[in-house]
């Protein structure tokens, strides 16, 4: 175990930079600074800044008003104590988090260097561990706290948030606690400050959802071959489009369907039986427009909670006799960089889900 | 349900009786009935259809896998946002302006349509669009039938061919 020793006579303090700027840990000699009362109550307030106009601050508060459509999960900020703060400032890195560096703090680290060799690491280990606490945003409130009872020490924090369009990506950081102004650019104070607190600024990035069409051929010519049908997926969502057809291919009768991934969370899409072959007629009463369908985020997972938007489309044999065969769907990949490229053709069939 | 096998049977003789047809023996032999299926014959095969793509260009041609002259037509169904498809003319293909684009001859059993003059579609991505899409083709067949006009056999085919009630 590597024990940063921050102080003998005179205490080191380390203090988190303000969390917007992200301007580093500032290691500084704190002189004569009183000893760390390691029995005292810390507390870790994490904040969402009321003038902040980000999408995630914006959505956040929207989402507690009642005719508001933001669907948002609890915003939750987990601390693992990857150091104990000791008397007499030396920070003793807990057991789970013995390989991680807290020397580095004693170098004046900048930011990406604390990422780098704290942050990164400990998030990696942390990824296994149940947090040590977790402080949970409640009714709206624009700050939630911990308190943590003889909780001094080095605290790595990973908020968390997502509603039903988005999820938020935060840079996680450490902070100590308790900490010093003094250490703060600004400040002057040499007094250890036991209730410590950072902002959460948020990125967002749209989340995906599925839609499931389910088609049911009761009917079939044999004659007449394979047949496929082709759905249009269509709408949009703010400056989004989304615009493209599918195919589900039978060879006989019975009920496929066909998994449409990826799809923007939270639009609303109209969905076509746009070629039924010329030989196959709806089933009366069946629908062959669904317009509204919203998309539900399932962010790909394969066994979502909740289940995708799904569609139904009925078919019979019509008594016509063309034959109406494959369709095939060649797909083009968008490089990213303006280029498309043929990808290829969908084997018949084989990408279907019954 | 069990009776409609008879339908057709019923309907090609009446058809036959009006205009000359090409070899279609086997068009409606062999009928047969299964459980869940209309099933018409069981001998038949169908066209394939056979693709390539250069340079965002679609090459199409169509196999005729089954055992009677067929008449063939595709249509392209894309993503109008995104892409446009641009026919390009060949010879024996023509763009019927409903939607589908029309091979001029039969195709008799186990034939291709030319290689050498496909069906040539371009795929053009809208410019200021992005994202993948799919660009689909579809093809249908019609059974390859003649009027004779003036003592010469015309073709004609009936893309509206169904089994009478």
């Amino acid at each position: 175990m590597i024990k940063a020793n921050l102080s003998k006579k005179t205490i080191i303090g380390v203090a988190l930079a303000a969390v917007l700027a992200l301007g580093g840990f500032s290691v500084q000699s704190l002189r004569a600074a009183e000893r760390v009362d390691t029995a005292a109550t810390v507390t870790i307030t994490a904040n969402i800044d009321s003038n902040d106009t980000s999408v995630f601050a914006s959505r956040y508060k929207d989402s507690w008003n009642a005719d508001s459509i933001v669907e948002m999960d609890p915003v939750t900020v987990d601390l693992y104590k990857i150091a104990s703060l000791e008397e007499t400032g030396t920070l003793s890195p807990d057991s789970r988090f013995s390989n991680i560096p807290v020397g580095e703090l004693l170098k004046s680290p900048n930011a990406d260097t604390i990422i780098e060799k704290i942050v990164t690491p400990a998030k990696e280990i942390a990824e296994g561990l149940s947090p040590d606490k977790t402080i949970a945003f409640e009714n709206g409130s624009l700050s939630a706290t911990a308190t943590i009872p003889g909780g001094a020490g080095l605290y790595l924090y990973i908020p968390k948030a997502k509603d039903n369009r988005y999820s938020y990506n935060f840079i996680s950081y450490v902070i100590l606690a308790p900490n010093s102004d003094y250490t703060d650019t600004t400040g002057t104070s040499d007094k250890w400050n036991y209730n410590v607190g950072f902002s959460l600024k948020g990125t967002e990035e749209q989340r995906t959802g599925s839609l499931l069409i389910k088609k049911k051929l009761e009917s079939y010519n044999i004659s007449l071959g394979d047949v496929s049908f082709v759905y249009r997926v269509k709408g949009q969502l703010d400056d989004q489009i989304i615009d493209n057809v599918y195919t589900i291919d039978f060879t006989g009768p019975d009920q496929e369907s066909r998994l449409i991934t990826g799809l923007p969370a939270t639009a609303k899409v109209t969905v076509t039986e746009e070629y039924a072959g010329v030989s196959y007629k709806p089933v009366e009463g069946s629908q062959t427009v669904y317009t509204d369908v919203e998309i539900v985020a399932d962010d790909g997972d394969e066994e979502p909670v909740i289940p995708p938007a799904t569609v139904d489309f009925k078919n019979t044999y019509d008594d016509g006799l063309i034959s109406s065969g494959i369709a095939a769907e060649n797909q083009f990949i968008d490089d990213g960089n303006g280029e498309v490229h043929f990808d290829g053709r969908k084997p018949f069939e084989s990408e279907n889900v019954r | 349900m069990r009776r409609k096998w008879l339908i057709p049977m019923a309907a090609f003789a009446l058809a036959a009786s009006i205009v000359a047809v090409k070899p279609t023996i086997a068009y409606f032999t062999d009928t047969a009935l299964a459980e869940g299926a209309f099933l018409v014959n069981i001998s038949d095969g169908t066209p394939e259809i056979e693709e390539k793509v250069t340079d965002m260009t679609k090459l199409v041609t169509i196999k005729n896998t089954g055992s009677y002259d067929i008449f063939v037509r595709c249509k392209a169904i894309y993503p109008e946002t995104r892409c446009t498809v641009t026919f390009q003319t060949t010879e024996g293909w023509s763009d019927g302006g409903d939607g589908y684009y029309y091979y001029a001859g039969a195709i008799a059993p186990g034939e291709t349509t030319p290689a050498e003059t496909p069906l040539t579609l371009l795929v053009s991505p809208i410019p200021g669009t992005s994202g993948d899409f799919n660009v689909i083709i579809v093809q249908e067949a019609t059974k390859a039938i003649y009027k004779t006009v003036d003592g010469v056999d015309v073709p004609d085919p009936d893309w509206s061919a169904a089994v009478s009630q």
